[in-house]
C-alpha cells in the first residue's frame, strides 16, 4: 500500500514546527534556566517522536521513494532516508528526555535557554540533511549542522581546552568537509544544470573527482582515519547529551551523505569500495587501539566512535565492491550494506547510551577520570546495568545487537572469497577483542570494586535521565534478539542503493533466524543464527544456575583478601585504569609513537592551513558584497572583545564565505535559485542572531 | 535450514546424549591428565574420578563473597552456561546436536564469554592478585584472537563456509590447509590455558588470579566451565583434523552407524590431542605473559603468510 503523501507531509512539517517552536520557546524563556530547558526538551521530544513515525507512515513507498514538500522545500523519503532518520530521531528523543535534569550540572554557566535553542536546531538540521532532495538544501542544512554542533562543543567556553577543541573542529570541518562538498555540489550543479539528487542520478552523473571530493568531505565529518584527529577532542568537550548526539547521530549523517552521493546519485564503484573498506579497516584498528589506553571516560568513548565507524565503513565498503559486479554478487553486496548499516544503527544506540551513562556519572561525581572512579555499581545500580548492557553490546557479546552486526560483518568479509577482505575481517575480529578489553576497563573502573573514597555520598540520577539512557539500552537488547524488527528496512536501504528489490538480497530474517545465503555457498554449508532461541537458552542457563547458587553465597565478613594490606586505601590495592593493559600498550608503543610524531609534523601544517583559512575568510569578506555587513559586525565585535579574535573569526566568517560562494554559484540562475539564496540568507541570519546572543551571554 | 538433523524424539535423544557427554567427559579427562602427569613423574597420582570428587565437594559448599556486587555471583553462572552452549554447537558424529546455530563465530564468542566473565569478575574485586590475573587473561585474549581469526579465515576461504558443519565436512586438501592445521592446534592449546600458558590463573604464583576470591560452589562453577571450554576447543580441533573422514564415513550404511563411526574418530583424535597436550604441559614451566604475547604475534604473522598462500589458490 502506497503511503499518503499528505499525511507524511503534515507529520514532517509538524515535526519541524515542533523543533522551531522548541527553539523559540526556549529563547523566550531566556531568564529561566529550568523552565526554558523543560519546555524546549518536551517540544523536541515531540518533534523527534513524530520523525520516528515517518518511516512507518511512508512504509509502502519506501522502496520506490517519495517526494513531498517541507514548507516548500523538496524532501525525499526512501529506505535509506528511513534508516538514518530513525537514528537521528531516536537519539533526539532519548537526549530530549535526558536533558532537563542533566543540564542542572551546567547551571553555573547560566545560559540554559541557549541549549534549548541549539539542541532542537541541531537535531532538525541533521534530519534536514537526511531528508533533502536538493543539494543546496543539503549543503545549507549541513552547514547549520556543523555550526550548531560547534556551538554545542564549545558549550563550556570558559575552559580553554574546550575552546581549542571547538576551534579545531570548526576549522577542520570547513577546510576538509564543507569546502570539498561545496566544490562538489557547485560542480555537479553547473555541469548538469540541476541540484536535484534524483535528476542528477537519472542524468548518470559519475566523475572520479566527485567521488574523491565526496570521500574527503564525508570522511572528515565521519571522523575516519586520517581525518579523525578532531573527534576525540571535540566529542568529549560537549555536554554528554550533546556528545551522545555527536557520536551517535552526527557522524552517521556523514555515512548517509556518503551513501546517498556515491552510491545513489552516482553509481557504486568497485575501486571506491576498496578505498572505503581499506579506510574502514585502518580506522577500526587505529581508533580502537588508541581508545585502549585512554583513561578519560568520554575520551575513551570518542576514540571508540572512530573505531566503530571503521566497522561501518568496512561493511559498506564490501557492499560497494560487490554491487557493481552484478548478479549474485550484487545481492551479496546488499547483505554487506545491511551489515554496515546495521552497525551504524547499533552504534547509535550503544554509544548514545554509553555517553549518557558517562554523563550520569559526571553529573553525580563531577569527574570522568577512570583512575579516580570506582565502586559505583551499588550506588547507581540502574545506570550501572544500562551501561553494562551498552558496554557488552559494543564489545560484541551475544545475544546483544553489537554481536549481530559484527557477526554480519564477519560473514560478508570471511565469505567474500577474497583474501584481502578476509584479512580485513580478521582485523575486525582482533579489534573486537580490543574493544572488549577497553570496555572491561571502562565498566569495571567506574562501577566495579569497592566505593572509592570521596564517592560515598553518590546517589542514583533522576528517573528522567535513567529513562533516556534505559530506552537506548533496551533497544540494544531488542535489536539483538529480534533482528527481524530492523533488518528488512536495512535490506530495503541496500536494495535502494543496489537498484534491486531487497527481497533479492541473500539475507533472511524471520522472527527466529538470521541467515546469509550467498549463492556460491552450497545450501548445507550456510551458517545461520537464531538470536532469540540462543538468548533464551543462555538466559535460562544463567538464571537457572544463579537461582541454584544464590542462597548459598553470603557476604564475607572480612571482605577481599588484601595480602595483609587491608589498611591501605582502595587506590593502593586496586588496579587503576591507567595500569590495566600496560603490557599490551608497550607492545604497540611503535604505533602510538608514530601517531605522536605524525601529529607533531602534521600539526604545524594544520596550523598553517588554519591560519591561511582565516586569512582567506578575511579576504573573501573584504571582496564579497554580502560580506560587508558581516565585516562591519566583526569589526564591531573585535573592537568590543579583543581576546579570542581568531575564535570568532573562525566562528562566523566562514558563514559569510558560504553565502558569498553560494551567491557566486547561483548568480544568473532562475528565480527558484534566487529564492534559495534568500532561504540561505534567512537561515544564516538566524544563525547570526544566535551568535550575537552567545556573545552577549558569554562576555557581555 | 535444520538440514538433516533428526527431529522429534530422535533429536531430543541426540541432544540429551550430547549434553551428558559434554558435562561428564571434561572432568574425567582432567582426572586422566592428572594420572598421566603422575605417571610421568613416577607418582601413583589421584584416582581417575578425583576431579569429579573435587567438583562435587565444591558444589556442596557455600561461597563467601568479598563484595556485594551482583556480578561476582553472576560471572561463574554466565561462564558455565556459555561454555556448555558453545560445546553444543560442535558436531558429535556427523552433526551438531542443536539447530539454533552452527555458526563458528557464535561458537567463538560463546567460548570467549568464559574469559569475559573471568576478566570482569577479576577486575571487579579489590584484590591485586585478581586484578593481575584478569589483566593477563585479557592480554592473552588480545593476542590470541587475531591468531584464531586468521585460522578461521583460511578455513572459511578453503571451505567457502562459516558453519561448524561446513568447515569440518567440506575442507579441500591444499598445502595452505596443511600449514594452518598446526596453527589451529597451537591456538587451541593457547586458549585452553595449558601450562606454559596458564598465565592468567598461575596457581603457584598469583593464587589462580581472577579466581582467588572464589570458593565453594562458585569456584566449582568456574573450574567446571574452564574444563568444558578446554574440551570444546580440543573437540573443535579434532573435528577439523579428521576432515577427510566425514565423506568417507558419511556414506557408510545406516545413518546411526556412520554417526557412531564418525564420533569414534572424533573421540580418538580428541583423546590423542588431550594426551599430547598433557605431555607438553607436564614438561614445561609457566612463561611470562610478555613471552606468550610475543609468540602469539609471531604465529599471527605466519598465519597471515598462510592466508596469502590460500589466496593464491594453494
Amino acid at each position: 500500500m502506497a503511503a499518503d503523501p499528505h499525511v507524511l507531509q503534515a507529520v514532517v512539517e509538524a515535526a519541524f514546527a515542533a523543533y522551531v517552536a522548541a527553539a523559540v520557546a526556549s529563547a523566550s524563556l531566556k531568564g529561566r534556566f529550568t523552565a526554558s530547558l523543560k519546555v524546549s526538551s518536551a517540544l523536541t521530544a515531540a518533534g523527534s517522536a513524530l520523525l520516528v513515525s515517518v518511516p512507518a507512515l511512508a512504509l509502502g513507498s519506501l522502496g520506490s521513494g517519495l517526494t513531498v514538500a517541507l514548507f516548500g522545500l523538496k524532501i525525499y523519503v526512501d529506505y535509506l532516508t528511513a534508516v538514518f532518520l530513525t537514528i537521528v530521531a531516536l537519539l533526539g528523543f532519548a537526549t530530549s528526555i535526558y536533558t532537563p535534569a542533566y543540564m542542572r550540572h551546567y547551571r553555573r554557566l547560566g545560559y540554559g535557554w541557549l541549549y534549548g535553542v541549539l539542541h532542537p536546531a541541531f537535531i532538525a538540521s541533521m534530519a534536514l540533511v537526511i531528508l533533502a532532495e536538493d543539494l543546496l538544501t543539503f549543503i545549507v542544512a549541513w552547514e547549520i549542522m556543523t555550526f550548531t554542533s560547534y556551538l554545542l562543543i564549545v558549550w563550556e567556553r570558559d575552559r580553554a581546552e574546550v575552546r581549542a577543541a571547538g576551534l579545531k573542529y570548526f576549522i577542520t570541518m570547513h577546510v576538509l568537509s564543507t569546502l570539498p562538498l561545496i566544490i562538489a555540489v557547485a560542480y555537479a550543479g553547473s555541469a548538469y544544470g540541476t541540484y536535484d539528487i534524483l535528476k542528477l542520478a537519472a542524468a548518470g552523473i559519475a566523475n572520479p573527482a566527485l567521488y574523491a571530493l565526496f570521500l574527503v568531505g564525508f570522511a572528515a565529518k565521519a571522523g575516519v582515519v586520517p581525518f579523525h584527529f578532531w573527534l576525540p577532542e571535540a566529542h568529549p568537550a560537549a555536554p554528554s547529551n550533546a556528545s551522545a548526539l555527536l557520536s551517535g547521530a552526527m557522524i552517521k549523517v556523514a555515512v548517509y551523505g556518503l551513501l546517498r552521493m556515491t552510491c545513489f546519485m552516482m553509481p557504486c564503484n568497485q575501486v571506491f569500495g576498496y578505498v572505503i573498506a581499506t579506510v574502514g579497516t585502518i580506522t577500526l584498528a587505529i581508533g580502537t587501539l588508541y581508545a585502549l589506553r585512554q583513561t578519560d571516560g568520554k575520551r575513551l568513548l570518542a576514540y571508540h566512535s572512530v573505531g566503530q565507524m571503521g566497522y561501518i565503513w568496512l561493511g559498506l565498503g564490501v557492499g560497494i565492491i560487490f554491487i557493481p559486479m552484478g548478479g549474485a554478487f550484487r545481492a551479496f553486496g546488499i547483505a554487506a550494506l545491511v551489515a554496515g548499516l546495521f552497525h551504524a544503527v547499533n552504534h547509535a544506540l550503544f554509544k548514545g547510551s554509553l555517553f549518557l551513562g558517562a554523563g550520569s556519572v559526571l553529573f553525580r561525581t563531577g569527574t570522568k577520570d577512570l583512575n579516580v572512579l570506582g565502586g559505583l555499581a551499588r550506588l547507581m545500580p540502574a545506570t550501572s546495568v544500562f551501561t553494562a548492557i551498552a558496554a557488552l553490546s559494543i564489545a560484541g557479546v551475544p545475544p546483544l545487537n553489537g554481536f549481530l552486526s559484527k557477526w554480519l560483518i564477519y560473514q560478508v568479509t570471511f565469505l567474500s572469497g577474497n583474501a584481502y577482505l578476509a584479512f580485513c575481517g580478521v582485523m575486525a575480529l582482533f579489534i573486537s577483542a580490543a574493544t572488549l578489553a577497553s570496555f572491561a576497563k571502562f565498566y569495571t573502573s567506574i562501577f566495579g570494586g569497592e566505593v572509592r573514597r570521596g564517592l560515598e555520598g553518590v546517589r542514583e540520577v533522576p528517573k528522567s535521565m535513567l529513562a533516556g539512557q534505559g530506552m537506548l539500552s533496551a533497544l540494544c537488547i531488542v535489536f539483538g534478539v529480534a533482528p527481524f524488527t530492523v533488518i528488512p528496512v536495512l535490506a530495503g536501504a541496500g536494495g535502494v542503493l543496489a537498484g534491486l528489490k531487497a527481497a533479492q538480497a541473500p539475507i533472511t530474517s524471520n522472527y527466529l533466524a538470521v541467515l546469509l545465503r550467498p549463492e556460491w555457498v552450497p545450501q548445507q554449508l550456510r551458517s545461520y543464527y537464531m538470536p532469540a532461541v540462543f538468548a533464551t537458552a543462555l538466559s535460562l542457563g544463567v538464571l537457572g544456575l544463579y537461582w541454584g547458587v544464590r542462597s548459598r553465597v553470603r557476604a564475607s565478613p572480612s571482605g577481599a583478601w588484601l595480602c595483609g594490606y587491608g589498611y591501605m586505601r582502595v587506590e593502593g590495592v586496586k588496579m587503576v585504569a591507567r595500569n590495566y593493559y600496560r603490557a599490551f600498550e608497550e607492545g604497540i608503543e611503535g604505533l602510538y609513537h608514530a601517531g605522536a610524531s605524525a601529529s607533531v609534523k602534521l600539526g604545524s601544517l594544520a596550523t598553517s592551513v588554519a591560519r591561511a583559512y582565516v586569512r582567506f575568510a578575511e579576504a573573501v569578506s573584504r571582496v564579497g558584497r554580502v560580506g560587508r555587513v558581516f565585516t562591519a559586525f566583526a569589526d564591531y565585535y573585535v573592537r568590543r572583545v579583543r581576546s579570542d579574535y581568531y575564535l570568532d573569526e573562525a566562528l562566523w566568517r566562514p558563514l559569510q564565505r558560504l553565502v558569498t560562494n553560494l551567491y557566486r554559484v547561483l548568480r544568473g540562475k532562475s528565480f527558484n535559485t534566487i529564492a534559495y539564496c534568500l532561504a540561505v540568507a534567512v537561515a544564516l541570519l538566524a544563525a547570526l542572531v544566535i551568535i550575537a546572543e552567545v556573545m552577549g551571554v558569554g562576555w557581555g | 535450514m535444520s538440514g538433516a538433523v533428526p527431529q522429534g524424539v530422535a533429536g531430543f535423544v541426540r541432544l540429551a546424549l550430547s549434553l551428558a557427554f559434554i558435562l561428564a567427559v571434561p572432568p574425567l579427562m582432567d582426572g586422566y591428565s592428572r594420572r598421566l602427569k603422575a605417571a610421568m613423574q613416577y607418582r601413583v597420582g589421584p584416582p581417575l574420578l578425583q576431579t569429579w570428587y573435587d567438583l562435587t565437594s565444591l558444589f556442596r559448599m557455600g561461597s563467601n563473597a568479598p563484595t556485594k556486587a551482583l556480578s561476582f555471583t553472576l560471572a561463574p553462572c554466565v561462564a558455565l552456561a556459555s561454555a556448555v552452549l558453545a560445546a553444543t554447537l560442535l558436531p558429535y558424529g556427523q552433526l551438531p546436536p542443536i539447530t539454533f546455530s552452527w555458526d563458528v563465530f557464535v561458537l567463538i564468542y560463546c567460548l570467549s564469554m568464559v574469559s569475559v566473565s573471568m576478566i570482569l569478575a577479576g577486575f571487579s574485586v579489590r584484590n591485586p592478585y585478581a586484578n593481575i590475573g584478569a589483566n593477563r587473561e585479557m592480554m592473552l585474549v588480545l593476542t590470541g584472537e587475531p591468531v584464531l581469526g586468521v585460522v578461521l579465515a583460511v578455513l572459511a576461504l578453503n571451505s567457502s563456509s562459516l558453519s561448524t558443519l561446513g568447515i569440518t565436512h567440506y575442507l579441500r586438501l591444499r598445502p595452505s590447509l596443511l600449514l594452518i592445521l598446526p596453527i589451529l592446534l597451537y591456538v587451541a592449546y593457547v586458549e585452553s590455558a595449558f601450562i606454559p600458558l596458564d598465565i592468567a590463573e598461575a596457581e603457584t604464583e598469583i593464587l589462580e588470579g581472577p579466581l582467588v576470591e572464589y570458593g565453594g560452589v562458585l569456584l566449582g562453577l568456574f573450574k567446571y566451565s574452564l574444563m568444558i571450554k578446554r574440551f570444546a576447543l580440543l573437540w573443535l580441533a579434532s573435528s577439523v583434523l579428521i576432515f577427510p573422514l566425514y565423506g568417507l564415513l558419511g556414506s557408510v550404511g545406516p545413518a546411526l552407524a556412520s554417526d557412531l563411526l564418525t564420533f569414534a574418530a572424533q573421540f580418538l583424535t580428541y583423546f590423542t590431542l588431550h594426551t599430547l597436550y598433557t605431555v607438553v604441559e607436564a614438561s614445561n614451566a609457566r612463561w611470562k605473559v610478555r613471552d606468550a604475547m610475543k609468540l602469539n604475534v609471531k604465529v599471527f604473522v605466519a598465519g597471515i603468510l598462510i592466508l596469502i598462500l590460500t589466496a593464491t589458490g594453494w
